[in-house]
């Protein structure tokens, strides 16, 4: 009974674990290909060249431009915890909306500690909204 | 129990003295009237960050780490930067070792652009070289750095673009090289460098 009892538990647990990195499998593929070169693997940036993403008081407090900053890049002065950052940063207009979800899902999760989910209809209307951002 | 004792502490110095082996000399080598001869990089003549000329002698008596990179460059070289600064935060109080930076894009990473890059990257230090000169020079040069380290010369890019990390010692000798992307391999290079700054001090 004890057995059984520890398998049903085992087999929840890892249910449960694989469901909630599932959602961000793709976000992190993507993240390592297109992000990571300039913002690291891990988000901590590159001193001050390039601004971290793990815990960036910016990305917290910008949260509807990140769909627009991965679009279009970035361009002028920005603070990231309290260091200044001037480094250009080229957008990638060839990412679907689809994908950009899955970036910024990805970066929310791991990097922001946010678990709410942005779908593509959300990514759409941020892109659509994106002139006040670039600027 | 006495005896005992005795015989593990002989054993763990006996251990700890053949911890240490002699980092090899890379590349070609030859016999010359019964002398071996290795690869030794050639003489260069740059312009560092603060417009003063670097030459081998800026490095005398001194072991160095090369890497080439752009400050521009969106792909490989802000990670081997990265790793490169873990390098120098672990050996930044020996003055025995030094860092040569040479960027490959003569055009646009100019001396001020240099400056600049080495400042964002928090580097206020004689001791680490960023480096621009003759586009043909840099090119020949880094055939003598890479010399060890080029496994496919018509891989797109080439040595410019493959992020090593190579380690040379005061006797213009090759001794050990990393991918400068990989932090597995780089810790390893970590302690090839260490063991090459301990050989010499004994």
């Amino acid at each position: 009974m004890n057995r059984l009892l520890l398998i049903i538990f085992t087999v929840l647990l890892i249910s449960i674990v694989s469901c909630s990195t599932k959602g961000f499998k793709r976000g992190k593929i993507l993240y390592d290909a297109y992000c990571s070169d300039c913002h690291m693997n891990d988000g901590s940036g590159l001193e001050g060249l390039f601004p971290p993403i793990d815990n960036s008081d910016y990305l917290k407090t910008h949260k509807l431009d990140l769909a627009c900053i991965i679009h279009y890049g970035l361009e002028g002065k920005i603070k990231v915890n309290g260091k200044e950052y001037s480094q250009k940063m080229n957008g990638f207009p060839k990412i679907t909306e689809s994908d950009i979800a899955n970036i910024v899902n990805y970066i929310n999760y791991k990097f922001l500690g946010d678990e709410e989910y942005v779908n593509i209809k959300e990514i759409k209307e941020m892109l659509s909204n994106c002139d006040e951002v670039i600027e | 129990m006495k005896n005992i004792l005795y015989i593990i502490i002989l054993l763990s110095i006996i251990s700890c003295s053949q911890e240490v082996e002699k980092l090899p000399i890379l590349g070609n080598k030859e016999e010359i009237n019964g002398k071996m001869v290795y690869h030794e990089v050639g003489d260069f003549h740059f312009i560092d960050q603060d417009g003063n000329p670097v030459t081998p002698s800026t490095f005398e008596g001194q072991n160095y780490i090369v890497d080439y990179f752009f400050t521009s460059c969106p792909t490989i070289c802000p990670k081997v930067k990265k790793q490169e600064l873990r390098v120098y935060e672990k050996f930044k109080n020996n003055d025995k070792l030094g860092y040569l930076s040479v960027s490959v894009d003569t055009k646009y990473d100019t001396i001020q652009k240099l400056k600049w890059y080495a400042d964002k990257l928090n580097i206020h230090d004689k001791k680490w070289k960023f480096v621009t000169g003759e586009k043909d020079h840099i090119y020949k040069v880094a055939e003598s750095f890479f010399h060890v380290a080029m496994d496919d010369k018509t891989a797109p890019g080439g040595f410019n673009h493959d992020g090593r990390l190579i380690l040379v010692d005061k006797n213009k000798h090759i001794r050990s090289f990393c991918d400068g992307t990989d932090p597995v391999d780089v810790d390893r290079f970590m302690k090839d460098v260490e063991n090459l700054l301990t050989e010499e001090n004994e």
